[in-house]
């Protein structure tokens, strides 16, 4: 008897690992159009403009799957069951859902709620949890962050991204800090999604690794850019705010992530503690969340994030 | 570009990524100008861009100057000059200019 089951793939890693561009890449390498789950912190998640590919994408938004919103995610996931199972077993589409989680989302948690859950049991197959490690910035992160770690620790495999930057002896440091962490799950490493050979690794740097835990909570606002998703009108205030916010508390906000519209489009910002990553020039027509840029940050109240930008609109 | 997903990346500095001549982009860092010009008033710095320089000059009440190509230099000078007094979340402008 064949396992008719949906076989789900749980997707995590810190926040800008690079887990939509690297599962963008990927989606643009296999025939299969998977279903994608995708959960993110903010209120508009900016990642489903990306994954056109799929075959069918559904969001849960403005929160934590594996805590806050982890009902919603349940509720969705049953709903996706549902609809398969009033499909003609012939007719049946994809037989593939990866669900991207959010940056803070702990997968090991995500995983255990849905096999306790009797009637995802029963629909789902869990094939494997990959985490995404940003080969640039993931040694700081796994030092300084008991999340970041914790997602590692609970990988059935770790995809390292970005190393086509990185130096063959930061390589080498990472992988040793991945490996105290997790010595067994097998890792790959990547270029925008590709895989590639690692080179030639010198002994690591380090062996003994100090770890320290940021107590304090991320929290996430979403700032409104121009009178409406096709306004380009105050991208240059963006642009000044935004830059100096990231010179003076760069280090402060982990995150922050949108789709602009500007003179010459529609440009997806991203930055990842406090350095901007090139900005794309997207394709398509104008999308409803156009215009906002969720902000993820520590000790950076949203109420002064929102004060300032109000302050630098009106000049 | 990249040859997976066809989005093309944008090179040089990104608060200049939107523009798309020359003439954007000059006009574009006027603009700029003079909105930090704005938010520096109490710090008594002032900042000007011209389409005779594709920079931006720094130039502080007690005489001092600076040429910055890019909004991080910019914000680097003013850093360093106001002895990291400026804070874009605590130091809000009053008004319209």
């Amino acid at each position: 008897m064949t396992d008719d089951r949906l076989s789900l793939s749980i997707l995590g890693g810190f926040l800008g690992a690079g887990k939509s561009t690297w599962l963008r890449h990927r989606l643009f390498q296999q025939t299969d159009r998977p279903i994608i789950l995708l959960n993110d912190m903010g209120d508009v998640a900016v990642d489903e403009y990306l994954l056109e590919r799929a075959t069918t994408l559904k969001v849960v938004a403005g929160g934590c799957a594996c805590c806050e919103r982890l009902d919603e995610f349940l509720g969705v996931l049953r709903d996706i069951c549902n609809e398969r199972t009033q499909e003609a077993s012939e007719m049946r589409g994809s037989r593939t859902l990866i669900m991207e989680t959010s940056g803070i989302s702990q997968p090991a948690r995500i995983a255990r709620a849905i096999a306790q859950d009797p009637v995802l049991q029963r629909h789902l197959r869990l094939e494997q949890v990959t985490v995404v490690v940003d080969a640039q910035n993931g040694l700081g992160q796994l030092l300084a962050d008991g999340l970041a770690r914790t997602q590692v620790e609970s990988a059935d495999q770790i995809a390292l991204s970005k190393v086509e930057d990185c130096s063959p002896a930061d390589i080498a440091d990472l992988i040793s800090l991945v490996r105290r962490l997790n010595p067994t799950a097998p890792l790959r490493a990547y270029e925008f999604g590709t895989e590639r050979a690692l080179p030639l690794l010198p002994p690591p740097r380090r062996a003994d690794f100090e770890f320290e835990t940021d107590e304090s909570p991320l929290t996430a606002v979403t700032m409104q850019v121009g009178s409406g998703p096709d306004d380009p009108s105050e991208w240059h205030a963006f642009s000044v705010f935004m830059s100096a916010v990231l010179h003076r508390h760069g280090a402060d906000l982990v995150r922050a992530k949108g789709v602009i519209a500007s003179p010459r489009g529609r440009l997806l910002f991203q930055s990842l503690a406090g350095h901007v990553q090139p900005l794309e020039l997207l394709a398509g027509g104008i999308a409803e969340n156009d215009n906002k840029v969720v902000l993820i940050s520590r000790r950076q109240q949203p109420e002064r994030l929102m004060k300032a930008w109000q302050t630098i609109r009106t000049l | 570009m990249c040859s997976g997903c066809g989005y093309p990346q944008l090179a040089g500095h990104w608060t200049d990524a939107a523009d798309t001549s020359a003439h954007d982009r000059m006009a574009g860092r006027m603009a700029k100008a003079r909105l930090i010009s704005s938010v520096l008033r109490s710090h008594h710095i002032g900042v000007k861009s011209s389409f005779h320089s594709p920079d931006f000059l720094l130039t502080s009440a007690t005489g001092k100057r600076a040429v910055c190509r890019s909004l991080d230099e910019v914000w680097a000078t003013v850093h360093s000059w106001t002895g990291g007094g400026y804070d874009p979340l605590a130091d809000l402008p009053k008004g319209p200019a």
